[in-house]
């Protein structure tokens, strides 16, 4: 019965009808034979019989399912309501997609890089550490030395196990063409410790990280599918890297993110037993024991002290300084703030989105004010008519829900292939069941919040008032107004905090891009060219290689000078040393102190235009057998040499000080400048080596098949990677900030457009509202002047309004971008003032239009209205 | 006029049950029938009547058939099921006694 009624209820109501008209016809056939004319007969027989309309509604209440019968017509009519103004459809649907498509777009991403958890056992028990160092070339995370890590594995009791990896890299010439794979370098424990386990054979074991041991390595899955299409046969296989057989013992897992650096291959570090404390190449991850909180392995980590070799210049018994940080820290970095932020700024816009909506429906319900109350007068029930503007509320929120998940989907597109590859686990980013319910989660809860402000106003409205306003034009009432500008002044404040976040973060950004990195970045092509394998195992052979190459680049047109280096600014940079200056004795419980130890051809100066403060350059003079010489940067020279000159000292193990030079920026563009030690290349050796080379030519990429022609002459088998300008080093550099920077900024710039649109809108709907006010005044003798000032005045109020509460926003929230910023303080004046100017004068010139066509109203026909 | 709920809560379906209880009726006839038979005291919103007979349907107390009244018309005709026999004697004995108490309330002293 009760599913008959719901699937057969056109047949079900028809019956009713009949039924209806029966009883109908029979009291009439009555009241004629009683003597009534026809028509008198059923009029009164309708009266009899009362309001057929409700009692059809209600007979079909008893039926069931009319909730769902209200749904569909509720439905229906809103549909249609909707296709009968296609503008105001247009525009809401529009806006809410645009609002809704960039949150479903940052969300989707905040899924992938914050909300799936790291592909570790327990990531919350791995932690990173690092060695800290107030006068130490990289600062908070200057790399661990051996014996640190020897050390620390014998004395420490907060953690269960301890690993150590280094980045490398591997010349693979077993395909059809010579390769630098990304590799890395890691001791026996280190998947053990991450809780990682292979996807076909096995993982390293300790044993396979000791000295002599046989040579394994692991394949990623990207590599394994890229260069050996995923066959399982590889395992047991030997491949040749570099010149040495290593067997593929197992495949690791997908999506195994350890950072944004993708890496091919990874390899046993096989530690020998260290002779000195330096030098500092290692990074270390360790799994807290269970119940041990990094708080309390930090204490005991501070109670640690050196005992392993303690080498010329180290005493015995100095106190570590470690650091150490959760892992996904350093995996997220402040990819985690930019992100939360990046959602926050995609919310706002929303919001306004749902603001300037809610203003539609609330001019819309204004015209609609003579419906409802016919409505109401015909019977329906206040939660009826609440129940049918939310439906149309919702209707509108999902259809822009719809067009935002499309969106989205573009806009991921878009965002994957600006965002910087440095931006770490982007290849799980994608539209998945968690972020379509987040859409349609945000689309309803949209929709109740736009429809809510109008629905409180329809209702509230009393009958009598209704029927009484809807006859002529009158102005607003004083409680309409106010919802009007309660919801500008929000969108307005909104926009503010938008705003100025994006112009602290643009201000930040082009502080950076502005930073001096100590070089001057035009014109220098640079390449790395690793010189690893047989043909490069003895010093002697670097020692032959390097001249030649340098000498080969330089006699090519339009090369001015040529470089061979073991660093590159602004980020490159792999070795860091403990030294000590000779006649000067080490200082117990201090930390050593510890520089960038950069290796260079003699004209790497001269390349880079790094200025000489003080002494010479290198020269063709410094040879391998002559005396040793190193030159210090001015941070070095000012930290350690304080009061007097460190030309003519000597650093133990490195020669004597012959010049000063200028700082240079290798641990990035943020960094500040870190002490560093430069040695000639023909007294030291470095098998990582970057050329650079400085030319005449505007485009030093026209240089590339020339140079890449005498690498080859000399050895066919180089690989030669990471080819391009410095200028692009750099951008490569500030991509990160970039990209959150100019995804702010359009955010901001899109909550900008809407609450101008939404101010206008307001403003224009209050000028035509007040037409009949308005010409009254100017009737009584107004002066155009005045009646601008009256408009114009409305606007301000709430410019003013909106600005200060944004302001006051900001001044609360903008310290949450504090690690954002480089060099501007989270409440700099000069951007809260610009914003506010900007914010104002936009605010006033969306007012202004409408205020002009208020001055024009003409009395007369104003009046006539009445 | 009186709106149902100016009947007793429950009182027009009794007096639907009662009405229907010795042959079937059409929802006109009933109307026409309760105000017969309680002397035009009862009147009853005719409208209001036909929730009430599509209520007592979907709970099975009633049961209804399309049928051709004496004129020749087609007509919905109710009539009571077993349910709706027994439930009308549960009710009428309440009704009684109900009233009967009210009666001994309002006519002593």
């Amino acid at each position: 019965m009760r599913l008959q009624a719901l699937f057969h209820r056109d047949r079900f109501t028809q019956k009713l009808s009949d039924e209806i008209r029966f009883h109908l016809d029979e009291q009439m056939e009555e009241n004629i034979a009683a003597g009534m004319s026809p028509d008198e007969a059923r009029h009164a027989a309708e009266r009899l019989f009362g309001n057929s309309t409700l009692v059809k509604e209600e007979t079909r209440a008893t039926w069931g399912w009319t909730w769902l019968e209200e749904i569909t017509q509720d439905l229906r009519y809103g549909l249609r309501l909707l296709r009968k103004s296609p503008g105001f459809t247009l525009v809401a649907v529009l806006t809410l997609g645009l609002g809704i498509g960039a949150n479903t777009a940052i969300f989707s991403v905040v899924n992938a890089v914050l909300l799936k958890s790291l592909p570790f056992k327990d990531p919350e028990q791995l932690v990173m550490v690092w060695n800290r160092a107030a006068a130490a070339a990289g600062g908070d995370r200057t790399p661990l030395a051996a014996a640190d890590l020897l050390d620390w594995r014998a004395q420490n009791r907060s953690f269960a196990d301890i690993a150590a990896f280094q980045w490398g890299s591997f010349n693979y010439a077993g395909g059809d063409f010579p390769e630098q794979l990304q590799a890395a370098n890691v001791t026996g424990n280190f998947f053990s410790v991450l809780g990682v386990q292979a996807q076909l054979g096995r993982t390293f074991l300790p044993e396979d990280d000791r000295p002599g041991a046989q040579h394994v390595a692991l394949l990623s899955d990207g590599f394994w599918r890229r260069r050996f299409a995923g066959d399982t046969q590889v395992l047991g296989r030997t491949l040749n890297l570099g010149g040495e057989a290593y067997t593929v013992i197992g495949i690791l897992p997908a999506g195994l993110d350890f950072t944004a650096k993708e890496v091919s291959l990874w390899t046993t570090l096989q530690l020998k037993p260290p002779t000195r404390r330096g030098p500092y190449f290692l990074t270390g991850v360790a799994r807290l024991k269970k119940d041990v909180s990094l708080e309390r392995a930090r204490v005991e980590m501070s109670t640690l002290k050196t005992s392993y070799p303690s080498g010329e210049h180290i005493l015995s018994g100095q106190q570590f300084n470690f650091n150490a940080l959760p892992v996904s820290e350093f995996i997220l970095g402040d990819v985690r703030l930019a992100l939360l932020v990046l959602m926050a700024a995609a919310t706002l816009v929303l919001l306004i989105a749902a603001v300037n909506v809610a203003n539609l429906m609330l001019v819309r319900s204004a015209a609609r004010v003579k419906e409802m109350s016919l409505r109401t007068a015909l019977g329906a029930s206040r939660s009826r008519i609440i129940r049918q503007l939310l439906t149309e509320s919702t209707l509108l929120a999902v259809t822009g829900g719809a067009l935002g998940t499309l969106l989205a989907v573009a806009g991921v597109r878009v965002l994957l292939k600006i965002a910087p590859d440095t931006n770490p686990r982007l290849g799980q980013v994608g539209i998945d069941g968690r972020v379509l319910g987040w859409t349609a989660l945000v689309s309803v809860v949209t929709g109740l919040l736009f429809g809510l402000a109008p629905k409180w106003q329809t209702t509230r409205l009393s009958l009598e008032e209704a029927l009484k306003e809807s006859g002529r034009a009158t102005t607003e009432s004083a409680g309409k107004r106010r919802w009007h500008s309660l919801l500008v002044v929000t969108e307005l404040s909104l926009a503010v905090m938008l705003l100025i976040s994006a112009g602290l973060l643009t201000k930040s950004f082009w502080r950076l891009q502005r930073v001096d990195s100590g070089v001057s970045t035009e014109r220098i092509l640079t390449m790395q060219i690793p010189l690893r394998g047989p043909r490069y195992e003895k010093a002697q052979q670097l020692d032959s290689f390097y001249p030649h190459l340098l000498e080969r680049i330089q006699t090519l047109p339009s090369v001015r000078a040529v470089a061979v280096s073991n660093s590159l600014p602004p980020d490159s940079n792999e070795y860091s040393d403990n030294f000590s200056i000779e006649g000067r004795p080490a200082v117990p419980n201090q930390p050593p102190p510890i520089a960038y130890m950069i290796l260079v051809s003699a004209d790497f100066f001269r390349a880079f235009g790094i200025p000489l403060r003080a002494g010479r350059f290198f020269t063709a003079a410094d040879a391998a057998n002559s005396p040793p010489v190193a030159i210090v940067s001015e941070t070095t020279a000012r930290q350690f040499f304080p009061n007097d000159d460190p030309l003519g000292k000597r650093i133990t193990g490195k020669g004597e000080i012959v010049g000063v030079v200028g700082d240079v920026k290798y641990s990035g563009l943020a960094d500040s400048m870190q002490p560093a030690i430069y040695e000639p290349l023909t007294q030291a050796h470095t098998w990582d080596a970057f050329l650079s080379v400085r030319t005449d030519t505007a485009d030093p990429m026209s240089l590339i098949t020339a140079v890449r022609d005498e690498i080859k002459s000399l050895d066919p088998e180089l690989p030669v990677s990471q080819v391009g300008t410095l200028e692009s080093r750099f951008a490569t550099a500030v991509a990160q900030p970039r990209f959150r920077t100019t995804l702010i900024a359009s955010f901001a710039a899109l909550a900008l457009v809407l609450a101008v649109v939404g101010t206008y809108g307001v403003i224009s709907y209050s000028v035509t509202q007040r037409t009949h006010e308005i010409g009254i005044r100017m009737a009584l003798g107004a002066p155009r002047k005045s009646v601008l000032k009256l408009v114009l005045g409305e606007g301000t109020a709430l410019a003013i309004g909106g600005v200060l509460i944004g302001l006051a926003g900001s001044f609360a929230l903008t310290g949450l971008l504090r690690s954002l910023l480089f060099n501007v303080s989270a409440t700099d004046w000069p951007t809260f003032a610009g914003t506010t100017l900007v914010l104002t004068g936009t605010a006033l010139l969306a007012c202004y239009f409408p205020a002009r066509r208020a001055t024009r109203v003409d009395p007369m026909q104003a009046l006539r209205h009445e | 006029m009186g709106k149902p709920s100016d009947l007793v809560q429950g009182t027009l379906d009794l007096l639907i049950l009662k009405t229907i209880s010795l042959e079937p009726k059409h929802g006109w006839a009933i109307a026409k029938r309760i105000q017969q038979i309680s002397n035009e005291v009862l009147q009853v919103q005719q409208g209001s009547l036909y929730p009430a007979l599509h209520r007592l349907e979907q709970r099975a107390w009633i049961k209804a058939k399309w049928a051709e009244t004496e004129t020749g018309r087609q007509a919905k005709f109710y009539s009571l099921t077993a349910t709706g026999r027994a439930q009308l004697e549960k009710e009428a004995a309440n009704w009684s006694r109900l009233s009967g108490a009210i009666n001994l309330v309002v006519e002593s002293t």
